[in-house]
């Protein structure tokens, strides 16, 4: 038997969460106060999920400047060196709006990549 | 020179500058922010990360998200901002700044102190060595690395493991920065579960507790540090040198609330939180003054700076209103044992329900919080985990409060 500790990310009160493993699978969960926890727990151990933010280059007025970014939902732990690969290829031009999608299917994770801030 | 006359001015454009402006132009018309970067949102600019927003907006968002929203609603409104414009005293209610044009003068009925932290510097924990470049803040290389596409340097160490850090340990990683360790000198590590996870576990970067940088080696650029394990009273255990060849040394050893302004303006500072003593209106020793945000404590989540802003415009219009009346009551409040601050630190107003606002100075596996009043109980927490990242608030209804002490204690 395994014993995993995880932080469950749904919400602020980020419950320590203990999961035991037994041949690749999960037996025991605990430390969670809510049923969210059991399904972060499972979606974890199984195919973790992270959000990528990062910065990619805005032209204004003739100059350059960063534009913090996101993928639009989570993308899979071991797609996110990809995204990254992608985010470092990426060129856009102002105006953009917050939430606007500058790329799409970023690292082949058929997820969106959107703006985090407005630049007109 | 400027002269302009204002209900209420307030000083640093940040989540917290930006909601207690809206807050107040509720209630009376001639608000401003005065900001002395190029836009509004703050810190917020740099923090480019997620984790923002979960309490107040029930999302998930960025930081420049969640700035975002408060600039649209700044912009849309009555607000009269002065961006590139510093403050520097406060005078009999006066607000002296400076920006291109010259001085201004913004005379205030009531002013709200919105001007968030800095970070502790390499001066202010005494690492023996030579001085060479490559040393700097985290939240400095989060400033390079996201505001102004600057690369810190190749091989990085983190020095403290607070939650500046360990989010720069995953930025510089994901952009391709060889990050080697992070080393805390406490026994415990100093931000929250989830960073530790999120932000080291997942990119395999190492947590070295009870140990310290010892020496800065490197003529021009950092060449190594020297780290060792310390004892029981963090003094080095000589022996236990190790020598880490690096190019960069970050150091992520804490925020000071930013109170220079503050002093100008003879508000008593406490020197524990290094923020404004306040009463439970948030306002400061000086009538008229309030405070909020990073300014007053340092904040683990922008949700609470956002609400603790609302509640400080709002007094201050309501103050600039003439409403609010003298207060007979004072009741004051002290931290005890493990707890280090308790906030507010005196109780004026026993109308409405009073929220306490408190930190330990070390972690507590289990314990219960208790208030008392004249060493009589009246509240008393459930058993939980207590932990110095994490600011912890108690509600109090207004027939608990009568004349007499209040005292937070956590067991
Ligand atoms: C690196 C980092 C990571 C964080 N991560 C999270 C997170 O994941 N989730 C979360 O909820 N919270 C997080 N926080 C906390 C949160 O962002 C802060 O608590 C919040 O932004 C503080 O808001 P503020 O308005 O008090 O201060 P600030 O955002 O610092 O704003 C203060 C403003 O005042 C201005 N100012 C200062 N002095 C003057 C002067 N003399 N004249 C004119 N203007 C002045 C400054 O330029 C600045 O714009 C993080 C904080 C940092 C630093």
């Amino acid at each position: 038997m395994k014993t995993l500790t995880m932080a469950c990310t749904t919400c602020p009160a980020s419950c320590k969460l203990i999961v035991k493993t037994e041949n690749g699978e999960i037996v025991e969960i605990s430390g969670n106060t809510c049923p969210r926890g059991i399904a972060f727990a499972q979606k974890e151990y199984t195919d973790p999920e992270r959000l990528v933010t990062s910065t990619v280059l805005i032209e204004k007025d003739g100059k350059e400047f960063l534009l913090p970014v996101r993928t639009k939902t989570p993308v899979s732990k071991k797609l996110v060196f990809d995204v990254m690969e992608d985010i470092r290829k990426i060129k856009v031009k102002a105006p953009v709006r917050v939430g606007e999608v500058v790329y799409e299917n970023i690292g082949n994770s058929s997820c969106e990549l959107i703006a985090c801030k407005t630049v007109v | 020179m400027t002269e302009k006359d204002f209900d209420v001015v307030v000083i640093g454009g940040g989540p917290a500058g930006m909601a207690a402006a809206l807050e107040a132009l509720k209630s009376v018309k001639k608000v401003a922010i005065v900001e002395r970067n190029d836009e509004l949102g703050g810190i917020l600019n740099q923090c480019i990360h997620s984790g923002f927003g979960l309490q107040y907006f029930n999302e998930e968002l960025t930081g420049p998200e969640y700035a975002q929203r408060f600039i649209d609603r700044v912009g849309d409104s009555e607000i009269e901002v002065f961006l590139n414009t510093m403050v520097l005293e406060i005078k009999d209610k006066t607000v002296i700044a400076m920006n291109e044009e010259g001085i201004l003068k913004l005379k205030a009925k009531a002013i709200v102190l919105a001007m968030g932290c800095r970070e502790r510097t390499r001066g202010q924990i005494r690492i023996p060595g030579t001085r060479p470049a490559g040393v700097l803040t985290a939240g400095l290389a989060q400033r390079y690395t996201n505001l102004e596409n600057l690369k810190p340097g190749n091989r990085v160490v983190i020095l403290g493991s607070g939650d500046i850090g360990l989010i720069m340990a995953r930025r510089l990683k994901l952009e391709g920065l060889n990050v080697l360790s992070v080393y805390e000198i406490m026994p415990y590590a100093n931000g929250l579960f989830r960073n530790i996870k999120n932000c080291l576990d997942d990119f395999d970067i190492p947590l070295h507790l009870s140990t310290t940088v010892t020496k800065v080696i490197g003529s021009k650029r950092l060449q190594a540090v020297e780290v060792s394990a310390v004892d029981d009273n963090l003094e080095p255990i000589p022996g236990t040198e190790e020598i880490i060849p690096c190019d960069t040394l970050l150091l992520s050893v804490g925020l000071i609330p930013e109170n220079e302004v503050s002093k100008t303006a003879g508000v008593d500072l406490s020197k524990i939180t290094g923020g404004p003593v306040v009463s439970n209106d948030l306002q400061t020793s000086e009538e008229g003054i309030f405070a909020c945000g990073n300014v007053l404590h340092v904040h683990d989540l922008v949700d609470h700076v956002t609400r603790e802003a609302e509640e400080a415009g709002r007094n201050a219009a309501r103050y600039a209103l003439g409403e609010t009346s003298e207060s007979t009551t004072q009741i004051p409040v002290e931290a005890s044992g493990p707890v280090r601050y308790v906030l507010p630190s005196t109780i004026t107003n026993t109308d409405e329900k009073v929220e306490l606002k408190f930190r330990v100075g070390s972690p507590i596996e289990k314990g219960k919080v208790t208030v008392y009043l004249n060493d009589e109980p009246v509240y008393e927490g459930r058993e939980k985990e207590f932990v110095p990242s994490i600011m912890e608030t108690v509600t109090l209804s207004p027939e608990k409060l009568s004349d007499g002490k209040l005292r937070v204690e956590v067991k």
